[in-house]
């Protein structure tokens, strides 16, 4: 993210730090580095431990230095596919939010009016205010059978009876969207405003299309923005919890909600934790790889 | 029928009112605040309204509030064990947890002494770490317009003339089980895990029973006629009716499966003798009768009398009570987990 | 030509385009408000008619108030320290190349990787502990809470911040130290002005996280202490009726309100 931003640029917007105020990026970031170690990396830490423990089902579970809780998941099919059904949704919804979210925040940043332009970002950005919780339920208004997809569906005579649109997989998805491109759309704007309208204006000027110029010009600059966006709504989705429950039903699985009904329905500590460290690992891992690439294929001149 | 008292029980249950809440007073002098943690919505508005306010409050003490999800209040008393001190003073459980927070050790025994309206609940409920409040039963419910020919019992569940019309509560996967058990065993207390996980089987193909997430989900669907057989709580059933859903009652000829909502108090809470009143408070039999009445749970309370229509209506019958089922705890502590990977693996997919 | 026309219809389709997308994302918004007044009982299309109980239901139900305060409170604490904290490092980030910057950089970063169930349990066991070791109390604590919710607003600071800083030019803040303004005097009056849609961008975006946080919450609430979202979830819990829907209209107006006014102040429209 911003690293890539700091690998792009030509001219380095950083300073190298002279000697004598090498200190000062420290003391800068220290608070928060404290702050954010104690609060979020011991507790984890210590969870990390609880996942080598062994389940208990009375006590819940019981000191152990041992590996089956993994173990237990890499030989049931079952929570792989739960993984593996995370992770095609996050995918999914990734890449519609990607299509979205440029399509909107390109219209909001080259809106002429002013006026339009700062009200649609908050009409854009009010959903987030709401949470995840009010806003699904929104969802499942219209989803549900007597909701009000179906009754315009029965109203029009286009469905017979009540098409089941809540419970599925395609529902779930278009949560998650409809959840997570403000987030996107956001992200792809605040880059948008470092684009510099006059470099379009001078390709429509020599004569490109609308579309070659958007392509040729303004979507490398947005890289880093985009690369940015679509790691945000991966980690969004695959954290996802409240959508996933509400839109998704009793057999849809995806992983947050399945570590939550492992320690909270069976009391299995351990085995959520571990669960919860393959989940947070796999992220991480996926995350890096991409910034990798992604890196590696901006220094290449890609972005050209 | 079930709860006629004479007029000299209608005496004796004056007096002790009166002098409990003379006892009270003396306590009052204390007062204090009292802890509770109970769950959020209706549930707890109405034990405000017809209980903590009139007995508890007014007798001088301050009730301060820790309304969060039941998984949440569980997990608050087993981690906090080796804490100093306990968040609370009592916890509102049902039965099956405070079994297990029992075997955990985290619960302060209670009797009589401490509670002196117990020896007024009944027997079945009681264990000695928690005081019974209301109960009811599962049992099922469909519905009458379009089933002339309702279920009767559990194992008529199985009967594949209802193919498609059962609607099964996923929150309460345990119970479906119970249900097989009872059609198989008659009993809940050698519940044998394989034979369960047969009959289930059976189940799903006889009669391919629905699943929803919740009881909301069921009172839609019957509302929707989506399904016309529910297994749910005697409880939730008339609340479904009085909801305006069309669905009526039917106690399974094996007997129904209880569910006991109760008190509990953990170990080293702040106000132990705070939360003893409040527990004998909540056993208010006039307090309690109102309440029933809009909660449409039974009241452990004997001395509770409900007008003749209302007990007609929520209370069960002497042999009803008398077949009544109490939950196998100990083997669902055992087979918890793994029973409900199974449920969610094999059953649901 | 042909093309002139071929070009506007394409650009017609992708108008069409963005604004679907804008209704999609509102959709659920629009559909809530307007369910807030049916007057079934239990939600469902079509309406039988339209009523205002459920706003009076709503509002006489306390833990929804209680819960509205609370979670405003935790919201505005935690996004002012995530400022104090987050700023700093921002800056640092931002402008700085330094030994062990992208680590620093990721940890700060981590809470948003992390799925709010898991710190949310993780933190409850660390202040449990804490409270073992120590005898502080942090669990079911205001301030147990509010930390517990910068550890979610920190990040956003920092990202919307450090993403605002890429378009600072060094050039005009090294002019400013040449003709002789000292490094605070240039900090206020050349950096901060423009990094101010930054800060308030990054402090909005934490007050939203903390804000509409709820597995994070869910341990670390107690006795008298409800927010927002769980209230709301423990009344799903029992009834489905517009209740909640109108809960949620009461939600969208107040900040709706709330950000149309310091739009006035901020340009907020300038910030995202």
């Amino acid at each position: 993210m911003e690293n890539s931003q700091g690998s792009i640029s030509l001219n380095a917007r950083r300073r190298v730090t002279k000697r004598g105020r090498r200190a000062v990026p420290y003391k800068l970031t220290a608070p928060a580095f404290v702050f954010v170690t104690l609060l979020l990396v011991i507790p984890l830490l210590m969870m990390l431990r609880l996942s080598l423990y062994r389940y208990d089902p009375v006590q819940m579970y019981v000191q152990a230095l041992t590996f089956e809780n993994y173990v237990r998941f890499f030989r049931d099919e079952f929570y792989q596919q739960v993984l593996w059904t995370t992770l095609w949704i996050s995918a999914v919804t990734t890449m519609l939010c990607l299509v979205g979210g440029l399509a909107v925040a390109y219209y909001v940043a080259r809106t002429r009016s002013a006026v339009m332009q700062r009200y649609l970002i908050l009409a854009i950005v009010l959903p987030l205010f709401m949470g995840n919780v009010a806003r699904t339920a929104g969802w499942i208004i219209i989803l549900d059978n007597k909701g009000l997809l179906n009754f315009l569906l029965q109203k029009f005579d286009l469905a017979s009876g009540a098409v089941r649109l809540l419970y599925t997989s395609g529902a779930v998805i278009t949560g998650l969207t409809s959840v997570l491109l403000p987030f996107m759309i956001v992200t792809l704007n605040s880059v948008m405003h470092n684009i510099d309208i006059s470099l379009e204006e001078a390709s429509l000027n020599l004569g490109a299309s609308g579309l070659t110029t958007f392509r040729r010009i303004v979507l490398p600059l947005l890289m880093p923005g985009i690369f940015a966006g679509c790691v945000l709504c991966f980690i969004l989705s695959m954290n996802a919890y409240a959508t996933p429950i509400l839109i998704g039903g009793p057999k849809f699985y995806m992983m947050a909600p399945t570590i939550y009904s492992q320690m909270s329905a069976t009391m299995n500590w351990p085995f959520g934790a571990a669960l919860a460290f393959i989940l947070i690992s796999l992220t991480m891992v996926l995350t890096v790889v991409s910034a990798v690439i992604f890196n590696r294929s901006a220094r290449a001149g890609v972005v050209r | 029928m079930g709860y006629q008292i004479s007029r000299r029980g209608l005496l004796a249950g004056t007096i002790g009112a009166v002098a409990t809440m003379a006892a009270t007073r003396g306590v009052r002098a204390e007062g204090g605040q009292i802890v509770v943690a109970d769950w959020g919505g209706d549930w707890n508005d109405r034990a405000v309204q017809f209980l903590e306010a009139p007995y508890v409050e007014k007798a001088g003490y301050t009730v301060v509030r820790d309304l969060d999800g039941f998984d949440q209040r569980r997990t608050k008393i087993i981690a906090s064990r080796r804490l100093p001190r306990a968040p609370m003073d009592v916890a509102h459980m049902d039965d099956a947890t405070a079994f297990e927070l029992n075997a955990l050790d985290a619960l302060d025994k209670i009797d009589e002494t401490a509670v002196p309206r117990l020896k007024d609940v009944i027997p079945l409920l009681r264990t000695p770490t928690f005081v019974p409040w209301q109960y009811s039963a599962w049992i099922i419910g469909y519905n009458p317009s379009k089933l002339k020919d309702g279920p009767k019992s559990f194992g008529d569940l199985w009967d594949p003339k209802y193919k498609g019309i059962i609607g099964l509560s996923n929150e309460h996967w345990f119970h479906h089980m119970e249900c097989a058990a009872l059609k198989i065993g008659k009993s809940l207390d050698n519940m044998d895990a394989e034979a369960v996980k047969a009959s289930m089987m059976e189940w799903k193909k006889a009669a391919s029973p629905r699943i929803y997430p919740n009881h909301l989900q069921i009172e839609q669907a019957l509302k929707n006629e989506e399904i016309l057989i529910a297994p749910e709580y005697k409880a939730r059933i008339l609340q479904f009716a009085s909801d305006g859903v069309n669905v009526v009652s039917s106690y399974p000829a094996e007997g129904g499966i209880t569910i006991i909502f109760g008190l509990v108090m953990p170990k080293k809470g702040p106000n132990p003798d705070g939360g003893k009143f409040y527990c004998n408070a909540l056993l208010d039999p006039d307090g309690l009768a109102a309440l029933v009445q809009k909660s449409f749970y039974s009241p452990a309370n004997t001395k509770s009398v409900l007008p003749e229509a209302a007990a007609k209506q929520i209370a069960f019958t002497p042999n009803e009570q008398k077949a009544l089922h109490n939950r196998p705890h100990a083997f669902w502590l055992k087979n918890r987990s793994d029973l409900l990977d199974w449920w969610n693996k094999e059953f649901k997919s | 030509m042909t093309g002139v026309g071929h070009i506007k219809f394409l650009r017609r389709i992708y108008v069409v385009f963005v604004w679907l997308v804008i209704l999609f994302v509102l959709l659920p918004l629009a559909t809530t408000i307007w369910v807030a007044f049916f007057s079934n009982k239990i939600l469902s299309f079509p309406p039988e008619g339209y009523t205002a109980a459920w706003f009076v239901q709503a509002w006489n139900l306390v833990d929804f108030r209680n819960g509205f305060i609370l979670s405003l409170e935790v919201a505005v604490s935690a996004s002012v320290l995530a400022l104090c904290l987050g700023v700093p490092a921002a800056l640092a980030i931002g402008r700085y190349q330094f030994r062990g910057r992208e680590l620093i950089n990721t940890v700060l970063m981590s809470p948003l990787m992390i799925p709010a169930i898991v710190s949310g349990s993780a933190i409850y066991l660390f202040y449990i502990d804490v409270q073992i070791l120590s005898d502080i109390q942090l669990a079911a604590t205001f301030y147990g809470l509010t930390l517990a919710h910068t550890l979610i607003a920190i990040p956003w600071v920092l990202r919307l911040l450090v993403a605002s800083l890429a378009g600072l030019n060094p050039a005009i803040e090294e002019a400013s130290l040449s003709l002789g303004a000292s490094r605070l005097v240039t900090f206020f009056r050349i950096t901060l002005p423009v990094i101010r849609p930054g800060i308030t961008a990054g402090a909005l975006f934490g007050f939203i996280a903390s804000f509409g946080d709820l597995e994070k919450s869910l341990l670390l609430v107690g006795p008298g202490r409800i927010t927002l979202p769980i209230a709301m979830i423990n009344y799903l819990e029992y009834r489905t009726d517009p209740t909640i829907m109108a809960v949620a209209t009461i939600q969208i107006l107040v900040i709706a309100t709330a950000l149309f006014i310091s739009d006035r102040y901020v340009r907020l429209g300038r910030t995202f």
